[in-house]
């Protein structure tokens, strides 16, 4: 899955828990670029994430991500694995 | 291991209020000071129902997922249990299925460390390391 469709996802993603349409993610967006994007929404994201894409993420990669893009590369590694 | 019951958090507009309104139920009921926990951007204050309280937890500052928690959903929404030793603690839950949120130090609780988690229910559990 390549990076665009990823993104498109993910926005239907954020969108949703975030209840905000008008959400446009890059591999530069950060928490502090989305409203209510903080640490206890993004555990309600990664949880959708997980189950849209069929992944599990370890709490220590969680911690890693410091924008859209560290969280793309790390599902692309999922699921190329 | 394991943990003990310390209160039950309680997300709600005005701690003022708040207490005034539980002061009817419990009469004896005493409130704690009020604590900034500005990491959080929250006010707590505890109200003691004994050896059990209850946590208004008011928030501030921006939008957040809290803030509209507390428009949609207020009233009580987590657990604070003592731990006697919290990563431990958080290491075993997480292998259980728990996910944690963050980990922070809080004044509400002599500064000692704290832990927000989510059950598999999406239940709200707050590990306090005991003193």
């Amino acid at each position: 899955m390549d990076t665009n469709q990823i993104i498109d996802e993910l926005n239907n993603i954020f969108r949703n828990v975030l209840n905000n349409k008008d959400i446009n993610l890059t591999p530069d967006t950060t928490a502090k670029d989305v409203a209510k994007w903080d640490s206890l929404s993004n555990i309600h994201l990664v949880v959708e994430i997980e189950a849209h894409f069929k992944v599990r993420f370890k709490t220590s990669e969680i911690q890693e991500w410091k924008n859209v893009g560290d969280l793309i590369s790390s599902l692309q590694k999922k699921l190329n694995a | 291991m394991g943990v003990t019951l310390h209160h039950i958090g309680c997300l709600v507009p005005s701690i003022e209020n708040a207490i005034a309104d539980y002061k009817v139920l419990h009469p004896a009921g005493e409130p704690s000071q009020i604590y900034d926990i500005e990491t959080q951007k929250v006010k707590v204050c505890f109200f003691s129902f004994g050896d059990v309280h209850i946590e208004f937890v008011a928030p501030y500052g921006p939008p957040s997922f809290l803030t509209d928690r507390l428009k949609s959903n207020p009233g009580f929404y987590h657990l604070g249990v003592y731990t006697a030793n919290i990563d431990a603690e958080i290491d075993r839950l997480e292998d259980e299925g728990y996910r944690l949120i963050n980990k922070f130090i809080s004044p509400a609780f002599d500064n000692r460390f704290c832990a927000f988690l989510l059950n598999r229910e999406f239940h709200m559990i707050e590990l306090i390391e005991e003193g």
